[in-house]
């Protein structure tokens, strides 16, 4: 396949930034005006090789910001760059090929196979998407793949409900290996999986991710899973990227309120720690109507009655190297 | 090989008072056109006036259905082919149907883990809140409203007014499961069964939701069996802890001592697994899974999976027969199945 003019390198993309993400604009329309602030303005960089984790609540634009990225949707402004490509607007056979290299798995995955299909058809359809035509080949890249992934042949001529959980999230994996991406997005890969099967999925995933050298997009509300897995932690919060530091930093030195709250929460069992100051009051606002000033004032210990975080949108601040915050009174959230 | 436990009754820790509420005694469940043993094989369970009792387990292992039976809404495929449950003194398998509509949402109700899902969604918040109240209590249309009201603002959700005239697809899933305390608590009945409360919703919110349970046991003598497969939620909220694998409990006894002193390995398994230890390294797993367990009739159904018994060199003995529920030393708040669990009476 030859490049299209438009998959020239853009020589803003450092070689070791894998994906680009530049003020990253998508709303949903509602009606009658009214619209779904889902990602608001988002700015992130992925490097080559690493395990990028993104938290925060439900609905505060994980996903949509991740199927933005794989162009599982349109966005309405800003840039994604993927390997010095634009997949914003790649158009076509670059699109296709950009698709390939970027894979997702799934929450659910008995939502995300065809219960009526045996596993065979369900592994072997992006193959056959992506033009792989011989049966046996297909057949011989499928065994290899089940193979890495702990599973065997016999899973191919089963229906989704003839598998267990963690079974089905190694198919759904596999399915996404197949096509040999360089990036993997895993939206909530194992918070539908019981305790004992996510240890096993979280293993899988690091033995994969070294074996094969991919680069790994975690989106998890399970903080424990984050704080093992990845190297750098974003927090998301209505839209908006709060805070991005690398794992130790954000874990040892939150120095957002909201990402103190989300730790204190996640992890306070583990301390044996009462919840006491941390714990949040009430529950995100609306996306549709996202306060005006920082979007966490409403909730937020600090900044609840001040007229500075009512009135003025905090801009990110350096809190050290690689530790960006977006809060006006950072240094107090990291004092108390 | 079902024990009766008698002596369970007594009271092992401060809070609840000693008579019991909920009594299972053998229950067994099964699916007769199902491959694969019964869902539920022969459980005993004690819950006391204002106790949280945690049920914790994997997926299949049979907690909800042991929550479907306990509320006599298991569906019709399932079959009770033995044992029995009491609620205060009252068998609930045996009554008539009369009786048990009279029961339920008024001595017994129910949470359950999608509570969108569980809300009619064409009826307003406030009506099905009250709706306890108009069935059991007789309350009239306008006072429903009023309560209703009340009942909202008591379990945090603000504006209460206006909320009681929203319908559920207004509301997020944290306010959902506010509304669905608000109308288990309405009639205000003696037990609770939460099944998965906490599951679909955010650590933040979680932590509000099982804190207006905790306050409401506070407040009401309120006795809740809580299922729930995550150990953290257990350990800051249960009083006594049983802990189901393949239909059976494999290990009960005061929360505390199961996570400080756990005998069965699968417990032992579970804890370790659910951990997830900050450093990078190979994350403790336990190997295969439960799927076949059930249909596991000889030994333990734990075996295939448990290390301790390779370790030990027990594999034999663990196949032959299945261990009995014994006391873990000489006190009687701590049970396990298990030969290589401490006390166990006579390795055969």
């Amino acid at each position: 396949m030859t490049p299209g003019p438009v998959s020239m390198p853009l020589d803003r993309t450092e070689p070791e930034q894998l994906v680009v993400v530049e003020d990253l604009v998508k709303h949903f329309q509602l009606g009658r005006g009214k619209r779904v602030h889902s990602v608001d303005g988002v700015s992130l960089t992925v490097r080559r090789g690493e395990v990028l984790g993104l938290v925060g609540e439900s609905g505060c634009g994980k996903s949509t910001l991740a199927r933005a990225i794989l162009r599982a949707v349109q966005i309405d402004s800003g840039r994604v760059v993927f390997d010095g490509r634009d997949v914003s607007h790649a158009q076509g056979k670059e699109l296709k090929a950009l698709r390939r290299s970027m894979q997702l798995v799934f929450q659910d995955p008995y939502g995300a196979l065809d219960p009526r299909m045996r596993l065979r058809t369900s592994l072997g359809a992006p193959l056959v998407h992506h033009g792989v035509k011989n049966k046996q080949d297909r057949r011989d890249r499928m065994l290899a793949m089940l193979e890495r992934v702990g599973l065997d042949e016999t899973i191919l001529e089963r229906r989704p409900h003839e598998c267990s959980g963690g079974q089905l999230q190694r198919v759904v994996i596999a399915r996404a290996l197949l096509l040999e991406p360089q990036f993997l997005v895993c939206d909530e890969p194992t918070s539908s999986l019981d305790a004992s099967i996510r240890a096993q999925i979280l293993n899988l995933l690091v033995e994969l991710k070294d074996e094969l050298g991919l680069t790994l997009f975690l989106i998890s509300h399970d903080l424990r899973v984050v704080r093992y897995l990845c190297d750098r932690v974003a927090v998301m919060y209505l839209g908006e990227i709060v805070e991005v530091a690398t794992r130790d930093d954000l874990f040892l030195r939150p120095a957002h309120p909201y990402t103190k709250a989300l730790i204190a929460a996640a992890l306070a069992e583990e301390a044996c720690a009462e919840q006491t100051a941390a714990q949040l009051e009430g529950e995100p606002s609306s996306p549709i109507d996202p306060p005006a000033g920082c979007r966490f004032h409403p909730r937020c210990p600090i900044g609840r009655d001040r007229d500075l975080c009512h009135t003025l949108s905090p801009a990110d601040s350096p809190v050290g190297d690689e530790h960006l915050v977006r809060c006006h009174f950072w240094p107090e959230a990291t004092s108390t | 090989m079902i024990r009766h436990r008698e002596s369970a009754t007594q009271p092992a820790c401060s809070p609840p008072s000693d008579t019991p509420l909920l009594e299972i005694r053998g229950l067994r469940v099964d699916f007769p056109h199902v491959e694969g043993g019964p869902a539920i094989d022969g459980i005993e369970l004690t819950i006391r006036r204002g106790e949280i009792v945690a049920l914790v387990g994997e997926s299949g292992s049979g907690k909800t259905m042991t929550a479907l039976a306990v509320m006599g809404l298991l569906p019709p495929e399932a079959e009770i082919t033995g044992g029995t449950a009491t609620l205060d003194g009252e068998d609930l398998f045996t009554m008539s149907s009369t009786r048990r509509d009279q029961i339920r949402g008024n001595k017994v109700a129910m949470l359950f883990q999608q509570p969108k899902a569980m809300l009619d969604p064409t009826a307003k918040v406030g009506t099905q809140v009250s709706e306890s109240l108009r069935r059991h209590r007789g309350v009239s249309r306008r006072d429903a409203k009023t309560r209703a009201v009340e009942l909202l603002r008591d379990v945090g959700i603000p504006e209460p007014q206006r909320r009681a005239s929203s319908y559920p697809y207004q509301l997020s899933g944290g306010m959902a499961q506010r509304v669905m305390i608000a109308a288990a608590l309405s009639a205000d009945p003696a037990l609770l069964v939460a099944d998965e409360p906490t599951t679909a919703l955010d650590v933040t919110v979680q932590a509000q939701i099982l804190k207006l349970l905790q306050r409401k046991r506070d407040e009401l003598g309120l006795s809740i069996l809580l299922i729930t497969h995550d150990l953290g939620i257990v350990s800051s909220m249960a009083d006594r802890t049983a802990v189901m694998y393949a239909g059976r409990i494999v290990e009960d006894g005061v929360t505390t001592e199961i996570f400080t002193d756990p005998q069965h390995p699968y417990t032992q398994a579970l804890l370790r697994a659910s951990l997830l230890e900050s450093e990078r390294g190979k994350l403790f797993a336990i190997p295969g899974s439960a799927t076949q367990a059930r249909a596991i009739d000889r030994g333990c159904r734990f075996r295939p999976r448990c290390d301790t018994a390779r370790e030990l060199g027990i594999t034999e003995t663990c196949g032959s027969a299945e261990p009995t529920l014994h006391a873990c030393g000489d006190h009687d708040h701590h049970h396990s199945r298990c030969y290589a669990s401490r006390g166990y009476p006579e390795v055969p």
